[in-house]
């Protein structure tokens, strides 16, 4: 019932918006909340309970509790106590079978109750285990808060990054003052509050908006709605506040049974009697005022029990209907639909706590309170704890046979749970807040973790003080996901041919982070033109560093196993470099440009790592050499097949002969017009040229190769022809153990110069051998293993398959595995395992394609 | 040809389409100046003077931008020698601009009066950030990641109405 117009209050009576509940209309006012809105037009029950589906009512107001969780306009879990009525929004009930005031599911609290006790779930549905989908499904449906729609518009969400002097963290009186005082100086101050409502003073507001965290370095997560602010604060002030905590007996979760702030709420606020007949319970003079608010509003207070005059024993809340229907206090029977209860407040310190505050048991005030303070963290106001005389009030006022007393309601964790955690060995606070899920829920312990530290010290006889609380984590105030989230947008590199590949029909896949081009149709018809004509690959995604100085060779020399200091101006040569354990982490090759120029190629994934390993290992031997990473910079197309020097001949007036450009030699040419590095290598087993050439001129070389005729080929292609040479992949057919002994590159490893990284476990390999030997095989063409399949020899594990491949140039399947040295011989049997059966395969240990390489020489 | 002539677009005959890399992904509110000469400085840059028409702006200690509206060449040829070792990375990085600080707080966490500077835009992105007259500002990133970051702006100022 709505009360006459009074000062104060936060309604406007001259407006009105309509919404509609659960399918039918209602009438608010300006300045209403949807749940001060229904509550004025008599609804009592907003929400049934997580876990055994029971009523619940407004408890606090405060958007704290779960009680009044609804599905607005779709949005699920919204609380309605604190979300603003507007017009034409679509609110109902959720985790209900039917409507919150008649839901089916509550036969779990009735029926099933005494069988679902905590962690019922860990010991009664583990077996038969094939069934646990079918139970999954059940408790889900069963059990929960809102569904998240399947489909539908998403919201947008952003996020803001702020600097600010000084961030205030709550706008009541000394949070408004703190943030007043700071602004009084030339200070950038943000104060932020979660409902505003006032005017800021010199300082800017983010109202309504909360602070979920405070993280290292000053910064404080704010979720205002759809923007996640991110604010870095020099200074960062806490003034959140104080929590009223309820009080735990049997009954206490019944609609209309209240928090006295609620109830403040209601009456100044929006002008809403909350009950006609009220018992109040309270441990402080913040509680016990309420009983003014009461009178304001009309209501017949019956009886006040004031918690430092009086112990009390037992209370219990007795409901009709899922409703309150009067209370019994020490034996005392007393008719009210309204029982608001209190027992103290706690700091609002989990910020403090997540920030690296101190937060202690004080015995005197019965709660946790900061004590000490993290450099440029302040607390202000009650969170440091208040000087209000309360009382302690009891862990329970109940818990005999049959009674229901909730410790916590978001979770529907009773006493009996705690009693029943303890007495199973959760008798830490951390363990049997993970066993019970207790202060876990949505309102993350606000108002349930004072009482079971409390509970848990009764149970285990052990003081509050030596209990201690939970860690403080973020979120400290319910977050949706997709705020976290943010906009989506998938970092994607693209090489500067993307949408050259694109428009040729391209079929695009993710390596790491690029996307690079499967295929452009028949992946067959590709590596056939590369072995009998011409073939174009985009390989920009090659990483591509320079090393220049006076010392650029032997840095070099003592980064890679091999020599590369004697290479001769122009030469390119193959390396692979090796941990500091010899293993294999990355392989590319080295041209030599000029005495003390080298250019470096590494694989697409390795560039960054290998350029912080080559600037790593330079600074630390001091060497005068420049490394710089020209990955982006340069774009990289290998042009191969019989045709390439044809084709490259008729785009240069550069000199590309046999002799001129040998093999293995790199020279800078300008193909088509466009500056080029030209490395005469090929790692697809034809004549081949990869032409190195500024990034924005590469669409325009790229079509000029392939007016030539040159067919473009894409990474699949790339893989089978690779393999026909028994190419080696680092990353996919060597792993954190290969090392160039056991990959079979012996040749790689130079010991007669000096120190390498990686030299002295190569030393150690080459002394006790290896166990284990990467070589190739074939099968027949009808027989594909997958990557990864087992290797057997007489039936036990002898290995795994790298690659494999049917190669229709070599009418075989081609691979490559690990298999023990014993296998480890050209002509020998393994066998592979496909499914249950083993299929034969023959060891091979040269490339499988012109073993002499005399295609690539040509 | 120089040493690392490959390097640069400016070498390019006159009749090669120099590309943006993100071309593809530009809408309202968004400038490309990808075409700007960006030399990459190392060395001893502590007495180094940009020219008229180039500026300087700061990678490390030892490590600038010098970016130019004019030929690269030229001022590479004029940097050269001074104890200084340069790289053309003018294909390396894209670059664009953008008014309002409101979009800038969308998008990275440095702030108007720390640039220019380094840090992280778009997920992650490495970014070089200037801010130039009133509330314009100008980002170089990764050429590869250009266009995603592009992306991300565009989005970001339909984000705020614009």
């Amino acid at each position: 019932m709505r009360l006459p117009p009074q000062p104060g209050e936060r309604i406007d009576r001259s407006s009105t918006v309509t919404f509609r509940f659960d399918g039918h209309p209602v009438t608010a006012f300006g300045g209403d909340t949807i749940g001060s809105a229904l509550y004025a037009g008599g609804r009592r029950v907003f929400s049934r309970s997580f876990k055994y589906h029971r009523p619940r009512g407004l408890l606090c107001t405060t958007g704290r509790c779960a009680n009044c969780m609804m599905t607005v306009d779709g949005v699920p879990n919204v609380r309605v106590c604190v979300e603003p009525a507007s017009q034409g929004v679509d609110v109902r009930g959720q985790n209900v079978l039917g409507s919150v005031d008649r839901d089916f599911l509550s036969v779990v609290d009735r029926a099933a109750g005494p069988f679902t006790p905590v962690g019922f779930y860990y010991r009664t549905m583990i077996r038969p285990r094939r069934a646990w989908p079918v139970y999954e499904r059940v408790l889900r449906n069963l059990a929960g808060l809102g569904r998240v729609p399947p489909s539908g518009e998403p919201r947008r969400y952003d996020t803001e990054h702020r600097r600010v002097d000084v961030l205030v963290i709550g706008g009541g009186r000394s949070g408004r003052k703190a943030a007043a005082e700071a602004s009084a100086g030339d200070a950038d101050v943000l104060l932020v509050d979660e409902r505003g409502g006032f005017v800021a003073e010199g300082y800017e507001l983010l109202a309504p908006a909360r602070a979920i965290g405070i993280y290292e370095g000053g910064l404080v997560p704010v979720d205002a709605g759809t923007v996640l602010y991110r604010v870095r604060a020099a200074r960062i002030v806490v003034a959140t506040g104080s929590l009223e905590q309820p009080l735990v007996f049997p009954g206490n979760d019944l609609p209309g049974v209240m928090l006295p702030s609620a109830v403040r709420r209601l009456v100044g606020e929006w002008s809403i009697r909350p009950g006609e007949h009220a018992v109040v319970i309270g441990a402080d003079d913040e509680a016990l005022g309420v009983v003014d608010d009461l009178r304001v509003a009309g209501t017949a207070v019956g009886r006040v029990f004031d918690l430092r005059e009086r112990r009390l024993e037992r209370i219990e809340a007795r409901g009709r209907r899922g409703r309150l229907s009067g209370a019994v206090v020490d034996g005392e029977e007393i008719d009210c639909d309204l029982l608001v209860a209190s027992g103290g407040s706690a700091p609002a310190a989990s910020l403090l706590a997540q920030a690296g505050a101190r937060v202690e048991y004080d015995r005197g005030r019965g709660a946790f309170v900061p004590v000490e303070l993290p450099a440029g963290v302040e607390a202000v106001g009650s969170v440091v704890g208040g000087q209000q005389p309360s009382a302690v009030p009891a862990p329970s006022y109940g818990g005999g046979r049959g009674d229901r007393c909730f410790v916590c309601v978001c979770e529907d964790v009773t006493e009996k749970d705690v009693k029943r955690a303890v007495a199973e060995g959760f008798d830490s606070i951390e363990l049997a807040k993970r066993y019970t899920t207790v202060t876990m829920g949505p309102c993350q312990g606000k108002l349930c973790h004072l009482g079971s530290i409390r509970l848990l010290a009764r149970e285990t006889a052990t003081p509050e003080v030596e209990i201690g609380t939970t860690s403080a984590r973020p979120p400290w105030e319910p977050v949706e996901l997709g705020l976290l989230a943010g906009r989506h947008h998938e970092p994607m590199k693209r090489s500067p041919l993307h949408f050259r590949h694109e428009e040729a029909g391209a079929t695009m896949m993710w390596t790491g982070a690029w996307r690079r081009p499967f295929a452009y149709g028949d992946v067959a018809t590709e590596v056939r033109a590369v072995h009998e004509s011409l073939g174009v690959i985009d390989v920009s995604t090659l990483g591509k560093l320079v090393v220049e100085g006076p010392d650029a060779a032997e840095l070099l020399d003592r980064l890679y196993p091999n020599r590369l200091s004697d290479l001769a101006v122009g030469r390119i040569r193959y390396g692979v470099l090796t941990t500091d354990g010899g293993r294999i982490m990355d392989d590319g090759t080295v041209g030599r440009l000029a005495e003390d120029l080298f250019y470096v190629t590494t694989t697409s994934t390795g560039s960054d790592a290998v350029c912080e390993w080559f600037e790593w290992w330079n600074a630390v031997w001091g060497y005068d050499a420049e490394i710089v990473n020209l990955t982006g910079a340069l774009a990289a197309i290998n042009l191969a097949g019989p045709r390439a020097r044809e084709a490259l001949t008729s785009l240069t007036d550069g000199d590309v002969s046999n002799e001129a450009l040998a093999y293995l030699d790199a020279r800078q040419l300008r193909v088509a017009g466009v500056p080029c590095l030209a490395l005469r290598i090929g790692f697809v087993g034809e004549l081949g040229y990869e032409l190195h050439c500024p990034a924005s001129a590469a669409e325009h070389l790229w079509d000029a190769l392939v007016r030539t005729g040159a067919t473009p080929f894409g990474l699949e292609p790339q893989r089978v022809l690779r393999l026909e040479k028994a190419h080696v992949i680092v990353g996919q057919d060597t792993d954190s153990e290969s090392s160039l002994l056991s990959a079979g590159m012996p040749w790689v490893l130079k010991l007669d110069k000096g120190d390498f990284v990686g030299r002295f476990a190569a030393e150690l390999v080459q002394e006790r051998g290896i166990r284990e030997r990467l070589v190739g095989f074939t099968m027949p063409p009808d027989v594909l293993p997958g990557e990864g399949a087992q290797v057997v020899s007489g039936g036990r594990p002898a290995g795994r398959v790298t690659s494999a491949r049917v190669s229709e140039r070599l009418g075989r399947t081609i691979g490559l595995a690990w298999v023990g040295p014993e296998l480890a011989d050209d002509g020998a049997e393994i066998e592979i395992r496909l499914g249950s059966a083993d299929e034969r395969a023959t060891v091979t240990l040269a490339p499988f394609y012109d073993p002499a390489g005399e295609r690539l020489r040509s | 040809m120089t040493r690392l002539a490959f390097l640069s677009p400016a070498n390019a005959a006159p009749d090669v389409a120099i590309a943006s890399p993100i071309a593809h992904a530009l809408g309202p509110g968004v400038t490309d100046v990808s075409h700007l000469g960006k030399l990459e400085l190392r060395g001893e840059l502590a007495r180094f003077e940009p020219a008229a028409g180039e500026e300087l702006l700061p990678l490390a200690p030892s490590r600038a931008l010098l970016v130019t509206a004019g030929s690269p060449a030229a001022a590479a040829a004029r940097v050269a020698g001074a104890r200084v070792r340069v790289y053309d990375q003018t294909a390396a990085l894209a670059a664009f601009e953008f008014d309002g600080e409101d979009v800038l707080r969308r998008l990275t966490d440095l702030g108007r009066a720390q640039l220019p500077a380094v840090g992280a835009i778009a997920r992650g992105t490495w970014a070089l950030v200037e801010a130039r007259a009133g509330e314009r500002f100008r980002v170089f990133v990764p050429q590869e990641l250009g266009h995603h970051v592009v992306e991300v702006v565009v989005d970001t100022l339909r984000g705020l109405g614009r």
